[in-house]
């Protein structure tokens, strides 16, 4: 029998070290998944996810059960990572842009971003034109959700990309359940209207 | 049913969540207006790819790197704050709003504080008050006020002993007001305010 995250994490309270480990194989895919398309950074999703389970490690006693799952705890904690990275990020971006345009080098200009889509594992009937055509595809789509507002892009990413109900969505955004159902409704047309162009190849 | 009211039931019927009134409504416009079904086909398409996009496998070094961080680092233990909010069990740690839960908490638990601790002063006060003497009453002199009752009626509040004012042969003042001979050897009249304007033929 499958134990529940809050039963490993009572166990991980009194001292059981595996629990923890139980915890981080069960939800460390997701949320690599949800960090990577939120910010767009697959190598930087990583870092993203072990600084969440570092501070669920450390801040363990502070969860008690039956106020929040583990699951909306988990991504409270991503996402205000994800918010603080993305700020810092444009920091930089300003900085860098400011530098580029003093010295002229626009060498580095996205290098720190990997391309995720294309770092996912290829499909086992393997076609090149597809594979290809589908590379293409990820790649527009993930565009298009990059390029929602903040308030519509977590929202999307939460229930279209890992599934969420609007209950787990509306703790984790700490919204009314109206407002998250309306949020997605709109993040959802914008995304169909960002995808217009390529519908054809859809 | 208009074309906006049917885009904003566009998620809801896509997760079969309208209620009957609704949907019936939804599909009758749907019926009859060729934009809205395009739309919605669009819609549904794009929900249907942004689903398929491929799960990010974590690199293979993911948990062992995940392992080398957590060496270094040790569980924080409770605050003071937790403990209490888990002794009286505050649904304030994992909530959502728990910022706005703790100030709000913080509020009403300072505000109880300056409630309770200014009655405990008040009532200190009531009990153990001594009457200021009145601006508007002249000061008796001190060499007449040396008895209990004249010091009473100088507009002090004290204690004044029953048998003292036998003793000085003030006592009859008292009888009227039926106090025995027992009582008076045994009680004593705390804290009664005298003033020398006339109280209109009581004490």
């Amino acid at each position: 029998m499958v134990e529940l995250d809050d039963e490993l994490m009572l166990r991980f309270q009194k001292g059981d070290e595996e629990a923890f480990n139980l915890l981080v194989r069960r939800h460390h895919k997701p949320l690599i998944n949800f960090i990577a398309r939120f910010t767009g950074d697959r190598d930087n999703a990583e870092d993203l996810a072990q600084e969440t389970f570092i501070r669920i490690y450390k801040a363990a006693d502070r969860y008690k059960q039956g106020r929040a799952k583990f699951k909306t705890w988990m991504y409270i904690i991503a996402k205000n990572l994800c918010k603080n990275e993305i700020r810092n990020r444009r920091r930089r971006d300003r900085y860098r842009v400011d530098n580029t345009a003093i010295s002229q080098h626009s060498t580095d200009g996205d290098s720190e971003e990997i391309d995720i889509v294309a770092s996912a594992p290829a499909s086992s009937a393997y076609q090149p034109e597809v594979a290809l055509q589908r590379k293409e595809l990820n790649k527009t789509i993930q565009a298009a959700i990059g390029e929602l507002p903040e308030q519509y892009r977590y929202p999307l990413i939460l229930r279209d990309i890992q599934g969420l109900s609007y209950d787990e969505i509306s703790d984790i955004l700490e919204l009314r359940s109206g407002t998250t159902k309306s949020r997605i409704n709109r993040a959802r047309i914008m995304l169909k209207d960002k995808l217009k162009p390529y519908m054809e190849m859809i | 049913m208009n074309c906006l009211e049917a885009v904003e039931n566009f998620s809801a019927h896509y997760e079969d969540s309208l209620d009957y009134r609704s949907l019936k409504h939804f599909e009758e416009h749907m019926a009859t207006c060729l934009e809205c079904q395009r739309e919605y086909d669009q819609f549904c398409l794009s929900i249907k790819v942004s689903q398929e996009l491929p799960q990010i496998e974590p690199s293979p070094a993911f948990l062992t790197t995940l392992e080398h961080k957590l060496e270094g680092n040790e569980r924080e233990s409770l605050t003071i704050w937790d403990r209490i909010s888990r002794l009286f069990n505050i649904p304030l740690i994992n909530m959502p709003h728990s910022n706005i839960a703790r100030r709000v908490f913080t509020g009403a638990a300072l505000l109880l504080l300056v409630a309770a601790t200014t009655t405990i002063v008040f009532r200190d006060n009531l009990f153990h008050q001594e009457t200021q003497p009145d601006a508007t009453v002249p000061v008796i002199p001190s060499e007449k006020a040396e008895s209990p009752l004249i010091r009473g009626i100088g507009g002090l509040s004290q204690d004044i002993d029953i048998n003292e004012l036998f003793r000085l042969g003030m006592g009859s003042e008292f009888s009227s007001i039926g106090v025995s001979p027992l009582m008076q050897q045994n009680y004593t009249l705390k804290q009664v305010s005298y003033s020398s304007i006339s109280t209109g033929g009581g004490l």
